[in-house]
């Protein structure tokens, strides 16, 4: 466990390391090299810029994927094999494949260098994956779970 | 009921959302094609765009990867300690 710990700290210490002062354990911090990086490579917009594609991508992913395995896993629809072949051949296709159809269809959509046209392809890339992990969560679950809730707990469902 | 609900599939909704959040995150290649006006780039091209610019210099470009790196590292952390928690408590009593 510790040497797995040091194993994947230790680029991220040298990483540290060399931010800090180059060639080796620093001497004395270089705090001014972050104050440089803040200034001039206009950290700060990307950094919210960032933070809104991440967060449009986590709501819409856990809702996506949320309905997806739900109906999946809990209503026995017909067709439910399909669907999940469906999905796996989604993932097996890679993203490259579709990069340029996309981008012509970007641009005619007026989504083209937006924000929420990347997190529409974000959720697109990320929701069949999040779709089929989902589902495990939810089988192991009884189908009878109300009742069965009701009956070792009384008190507190009355 | 909702709770008990709620304990059983947060593990589910904590790792698609650590997955799909770190994939955004890091993405290179969607972001370079699809994010090209200068005050829409993310994280990952303002660094890639640094980087070009500043090629000698290994000290200013780690800095700037550092910006790119902490924040997932943090969130990353925050959410791992929920992540074994919900393993842990989200056991059904049947």
């Amino acid at each position: 466990m510790t040497t797995l710990a040091v194993y994947f700290l230790a680029p991220m210490v040298i990483f540290v390391f060399s931010a800090l002062n180059p060639l080796g354990a620093p001497h004395h911090w270089l705090w001014s090299d972050f104050v440089t990086v803040w200034n001039q490579a206009d950290i700060g917009t990307g950094l919210k810029n960032s933070a809104i594609i991440t967060l449009g991508t986590m709501v819409g992913v856990c809702f996506i994927a949320g309905c997806a395995s739900y109906s999946m896993a809990r209503l026995n629809l017909p067709g439910a094999n399909g669907v999940i072949i469906y999905l796996i051949a989604t993932i097996a296709f890679p993203v490259q494949l579709f990069l340029v159809p996309l981008f012509y269809l970007w641009v005619h959509l007026h989504l083209f260098s937006t924000l929420p046209g990347v997190i529409v392809i974000y959720w697109a890339v990320n929701s069949p994956f999040a779709a089929l992990l989902l589902p495990l969560f939810m089988v192991g679950w009884p189908a009878d779970w109300r009742s069965r809730l009701a009956l070792t707990a009384p008190a507190r469902s009355a | 009921m909702w709770r008990a609900t709620i304990h059983v599939v947060a593990p589910g909704f904590i790792t698609i959302a650590l997955g799909s959040g770190l994939a955004a995150w890091n993405n290179f290649l969607i972001a370079l094609v699809f994010l090209t006006s200068p005050g829409k780039t993310p994280a990952s091209i303002s660094l890639h765009a640094f980087h070009q610019g500043f090629s000698q210099n290994d000290a200013l470009i780690a800095a700037a990867g550092m910006f790119m790196l902490v924040p997932m590292v943090l969130l990353f952390v925050a959410l791992q300690r929920r992540f074994v928690a919900g393993l842990t408590a989200g056991s059904f009593v049947g």
